[in-house]
């Protein structure tokens, strides 16, 4: 069953906090959070969250798409090294 | 302690593209599980090889399934032979890859190369390069053994030298719990 629409999408206070602090800031920081349940706002576009696995933080740069889903979506708490094969990137 | 001084040559280096999983029928034909971004970009770059190169292998793809490709491998007319070479790793030379955009990186070139601070000194290896959704991440281990995923971006790795054998790493600050209190405290 879904969540009820009136009240609104879950986060944790503390990272709206801390997420407010760093777009005052407007610096390229990492904001560290355990709250993988947290909803991603759209207020948090742009911003860079280290989110825990359980081990470590993992880097989590918000874009537009990823709105509406939770942190923890985006740091899997297995860690698989497989072969890259031609898997490539870009710094963004 | 200083960055590694011998660059390893990367148009040389073998990149793995693929693994027999085992055989599929009486016919010889194979299962495999590609590492390419498409599966069936497998057979783009010519035959494939094993490690040591000197076994080359012909992949014709009969069917793409979840479990992986159904292949025909030159050579292999039996279920036997498709038994023996079982859990085979397939590779292609680096050379053959295609060149890429400006800016953009194999993620197999830059496993391995030294992580170096803006002074120069080692501080550690790149483990990984992966992306789970949220931008390309960089798996240092560093020289203490533990782990650390950095962002893959300009700012925070603003130097990839390759033919050099290193990265320059530049770590974001972290902003934790207690920063955000005392900020919203002291406004």
């Amino acid at each position: 069953m879904s969540r009820s629409i009136w009240k609104g999408p879950f986060v944790d206070g503390h990272l709206l906090q801390k997420a407010e602090v760093a777009r005052e800031g407007g610096r390229n920081d990492v904001i560290k959070t355990w709250s993988r349940r947290s909803t991603i706002l759209p207020q948090f576009v742009g911003l860079t969250f280290g989110v825990y696995n359980g081990q470590k933080f993992i880097p989590v740069l918000v874009s537009e798409n990823m709105v509406g889903h939770k942190l923890g979506e985006f740091s899997p708490t297995r860690q698989y090294y497989g072969h890259t094969g031609d898997r490539k990137g870009a710094r963004e | 302690m200083a960055a590694s001084d011998n660059p390893v040559d990367r148009s040389k280096v073998k990149v793995c593209v693929g693994t027999v999983s085992g055989p599929k029928g009486l016919d010889g034909s194979l299962r495999i599980r590609s590492y390419t971004t498409q599966p069936e970009d497998i057979t783009s770059y010519g035959p494939v090889s094993d490690k040591t190169g000197k076994n080359l292998y012909d992949i014709h793809i009969l069917q793409s399934t979840k479990k992986g490709l159904v292949v025909k491998i030159s050579g292999i007319e039996d279920r036997d032979a498709a038994e023996a070479i079982k859990g085979l790793d397939l590779y292609v030379s680096r050379g053959l890859l295609p060149e890429l955009d400006e800016g953009e990186f194999y993620f197999s070139d830059l496993i391995g190369l030294d992580a170096v601070n803006l002074n120069g000194s080692l501080i550690g290896k790149v483990k990984s390069v992966d992306n789970f959704g949220a931008g390309n991440v960089m798996e240092l281990e560093m020289r203490d053994g533990n782990f650390r995923s950095l962002p893959f971006s300009l700012d925070v790795v603003p130097v990839v030298d390759i033919a050099g054998g290193r990265v320059v790493v530049k770590p974001p600050t972290e902003l934790d719990i207690e920063d955000a209190a005392d900020a919203m405290e002291t406004g």
